[in-house]
């Protein structure tokens, strides 16, 4: 194995530190959030107290925490860190996208399997899209024909930001990112208007039957990837300012690329079963 | 291996630079070493906590319309047993085992994110709080499998929330030490260690952690139905409206039957380790005991509906998942004659590591057998919640999960500890669990066979002599427990050195020094061998030194 170089016999261990107060913290942050999510569900508002305290202590803990990675990372030139980085970030990546595809492979299995089972029940292939309705929801429209523009093109210029980067060229890198991280702000915006609309003016909304339960759930949980995509691109942005990252340095923006084209590619999917019906 | 003897100077032997304890270097810690004790430590309190309650539920079930707890308190005591012995008891203490081990094993440093690896435990330590103040809260009632409607119908009824709160903790921990352990198998083996060169508890934990990265998120979709359903009248289950119970089914036991593998695998990893060495031979089908282990793990995800012959699913897939089922007999046959023929003509030694691997062969034959009787359709209509597959379910898990983590635990505890711990008392331990736990699982089968229902606080008189065994024999084996703790308490109080490398094993945890430094390893070794090469002449004499004065 040719990559092997930093597990060369005879290398003397790297000076990693064995104690870090993050993790610790970011568990008792985690444990707070779904505590919180206790009283909420009784209707019990003082959950949301706990939940923005967990979720801002988690939020701390994991921005102190990249902050010693990165700190590690500039001192690399001295050979005191992990040199494993580049080594190990894509495979986890590529394991947490499949992790990823069987939580929505989940979700997709219920929705075909419910959507099949209304079918069997009422012999209609159309009711099932009723939501409890009188007539098929329509979701199709501006919205989501907006979103799929937003997100194709977010990958894209996120892909030539990072060729840019590969060729040293740090400006026009920054200026793409920020474009992406705009685009992606600007799905978000557009599927909270879209949802609101779907409330008030179509009434459709996650308590609409089975198809209303499965599509609120496999969208909401592609926005909630969304958001984690956005806020680890503004990660990205605000290191690339601190001079993290180069030609030679970009596997951060690589992984978190592939995140992104993956949150993508999940979208296509929602488009094509849930907003168009093609399967 | 002996290349890697001489890289591995241990001049660490001493207890030094741990410069006293201090709080903050275990609940910091990211040394994978540490991690790997907390969550052994956290999970035998689990350990005592489930045998609790199962104490509890026995002393009901020791003779007839006994009113010791109420209805309601015994299916809770049902739930919490199931939940703790499995998701804080087998799970953390395999996943503290492997931590600890694994890493030795394949010669690296530490694991591929030391630091994850931390925000892992704790985040499986405040899924336990959360579970455990269910015992505060009011325990849930609809069993560890939590079936929809049973789980929906009460919305007031807090510790069902809790409950699905910790589940989704310990998933969240789950996947990201899954996804830790593949990574770092993959990444940071030493180097000349190929995929075919790795030790079988290695090859076990890399096939776990495959099957917690892609069982876990299924769980996480039934739960997150479950939650929404209860509280905001969101329809996946609910037959009146659309919703169909058996979907909940489909995605649990999707989850479910993996996870029993989940629980297993570590175990084979842990047997194929233990009877090498004390058979002084290499293990018999190196290749056959890796590629039965990924059969094993992707058998596992097409036959979860043998779990529900009798819901009412569609009665056209009930043959193939039978069939499918039967086939996982043949790569855990495999296994079980490669144990046999490792052990055929060689020199065993009967250490406690040893005694307890036996144990596991034939709990664990026996289990899968009952296993086998269970994916016949015609036998499980008849025998499902009933007794017997309480029966079949403890002989796998106790008699093949425990016995195989007792085993593990005993033959690694010189190298995390430094000291061995008692052999008398070992073996008093041994069969005082073997005795109980046979003598309270093995009534279960006929018990089940004249149709003694499970999950129920009372039941038919006709059941008295059989229950009172099953009862006297839990007591038994909960008792034999306090012996394995006055083990510890008295090996750790003694402070008898044991050297670094007692069992005089081959693979590269036991070449470098005890206590281990926090980098492992002084040099990286260089693999040369695989990791069973045992019955070398020269070495055989020096193992009969051993054995003589050790």
């Amino acid at each position: 194995m040719a990559d092997h170089a930093a597990q060369e016999p005879g290398i003397p261990h790297t000076q990693l530190g064995h104690t870090n107060p993050w993790p610790f913290t970011a568990g008792v942050g985690l444990l707070l959030v779904f505590f919180g999510l206790l009283p909420i569900a009784y209707s019990n508002p003082g959950g949301w107290l706990l939940i923005v305290m967990g979720f801002g202590l988690f939020g701390i803990a994991v921005a102190a925490w990249l902050g010693t990675l990165s700190r590690e990372d500039i001192s690399e030139a001295r050979g005191l860190t992990q040199p494993e980085f580049p080594r190990i970030a894509p495979w986890f990546t590529g394991f947490l996208i499949l992790s990823e595809i069987f939580l929505f492979g989940g979700l997709f299995a219920s929705y075909f399997y419910l959507r099949n089972w209304d079918y069997i029940q009422t012999g209609s292939l159309m009711h099932f899209y009723t939501g409890g309705g009188s007539a098929p929801v329509q979701v199709w429209g501006l919205f989501p024909l907006l979103n799929t523009f937003f997100l194709l093109t977010s990958s894209i210029t996120l892909q030539i930001g990072e060729a840019y980067l590969k060729k040293g060229k740090i400006a026009v890198f920054q200026v793409l990112l920020g474009i992406t991280v705009l685009l992606g702000v600007m799905f978000l915006a557009s599927q909270v208007y879209e949802f609101v609309n779907f409330v008030t003016k179509d009434h459709f909304t996650l308590q609409s039957g089975t198809y209303g339960a499965t599509f609120f759930s496999l969208t909401s949980l592609h926005g909630l990837h969304v958001t984690a995509g956005v806020i680890l691109l503004s990660y990205l942005l605000g290191g690339s300012f601190a001079g993290q990252f180069s030609a030679k340095r970009h596997m951060a923006v690589t992984v978190i690329g592939i995140y992104w084209h993956f949150v993508d590619v999940i979208w296509i999917f929602l488009v094509a079963v849930l907003y168009l019906r093609l399967i | 291996m002996s290349e890697t003897a001489a890289l591995a100077q241990p001049h660490h032997d001493q207890e030094e630079h741990r410069g006293g304890f201090r709080w903050t270097n275990w609940l910091f810690t990211t040394d994978h070493k540490k991690i790997g004790v907390i969550y052994m430590l956290v999970a035998f309190f689990f350990f005592f906590v489930g045998g609790a309650l199962a104490g509890v539920m026995r002393a009901q079930l020791a003779a007839p319309d006994l009113h010791l707890v109420g209805n309601t308190t015994f299916n809770g005591l049902v739930s919490m047993h199931g939940t703790i012995m499995i998701f804080l008891w087998v799970m953390p203490m395999m996943s503290g085992l492997i931590n600890f081990v694994m890493p030795l094993q394949i010669g690296t440093r530490d694991m591929a994110f030391p630091r994850l690896n931390a925000l892992s435990l704790w985040i499986f330590v405040g899924g336990g709080i959360v579970l455990f103040s269910t015992f505060f809260l009011g325990m849930p009632t609809a069993g560890w499998t939590s079936y929809a409607p049973l789980s929906v119908n009460d919305p007031h009824e807090v510790g069902m929330d809790v409950w699905i709160l910790g589940i989704e903790m310990l998933g969240i921990s789950s996947i990201t030490t899954g996804l830790n352990f593949v990574v770092t198998i993959m990444r940071l083996r030493a180097p000349g260690m190929s995929l075919f060169k790795m030790p079988l508890f290695v090859w076990s934990t890399l096939v776990t952690g495959w099957l917690l990265i892609l069982a876990m998120p299924a769980i996480a979709v039934a739960l997150f139905a479950v939650f929404t359903e209860r509280h905001f009248g969101v329809d996946f289950f609910n037959a009146a409206r659309g919703g169909d119970p058996i979907l909940y089914q489909h995605l649990f036991w999707f989850f479910g039957h993996p996870e029993v593998y989940i629980l297993i695998m570590p175990a084979f990893g842990i047997i194929s380790e233990v009877i090498p060495v004390f058979s002084r031979k290499p293990i018999f089908g190196y290749k056959a005991m890796a590629w039965s282990m990924i059969a094993i793990a992707f058998l596992s995800f097409l036959v979860w509906a043998h779990h529900m012959f009798t819901s009412g699913m569609d009665p056209r897939l009930t043959l193939p998942f039978m069939i499918m089922t039967m086939v996982v007999a043949i790569p855990t046959g495999v296994k079980m004659f490669n144990w046999l023929a490792t052990m055929w003509k060689g020199k065993l030694y009967f250490e406690l590591p040893m005694v307890f691997a036996f144990g596991f062969l034939v709990t664990f034959a026996l289990g899968g057998f009952t296993g086998v009787m269970l994916a016949i359709i015609p036998l499980d209509l008849q025998l499902t919640e009933t007794y017997f597959v309480v029966g079949h379910m403890h002989y796998v898990m106790f008699g093949g999960s425990v016995l195989a983590i007792f085993a593990g635990l005993y033959f690694w505890f010189p190298k995390i500890t430094g000291y061995k711990l008692d052999h008398k008392l070992g073996l008093w331990h041994f069969w005082i669990t073997l005795i109980g736990m046979n003598l309270a699982f093995f009534p279960m089968h006929w018990l089940g066979l004249l149709g003694m229902p499970r999950r129920v606080a009372n039941y038919d008189p006709s059941f008295a002599a059989s229950n009172l065994w099953v009862s006297v024999g839990g007591f038994i084996m909960g008792l034999a427990q306090l012996i394995l703790v006055a083990n510890f308490i008295i090996t750790m109080l003694k402070k008898q050195r044991c050297g670094t490398n007692p069992w005089n094993s081959v693979s590269l945890e036991w070449s470098t020094a005890t206590p281990v430094p926090p980098h492992n390893f002084d040099v990286l070794p260089q693999v040369t061998e695989g990791p069973y090469h045992y019955g070398i002449p020269e070495e055989e004499s020096s193992t009969k030194e051993q054995a003589r004065h050790g």
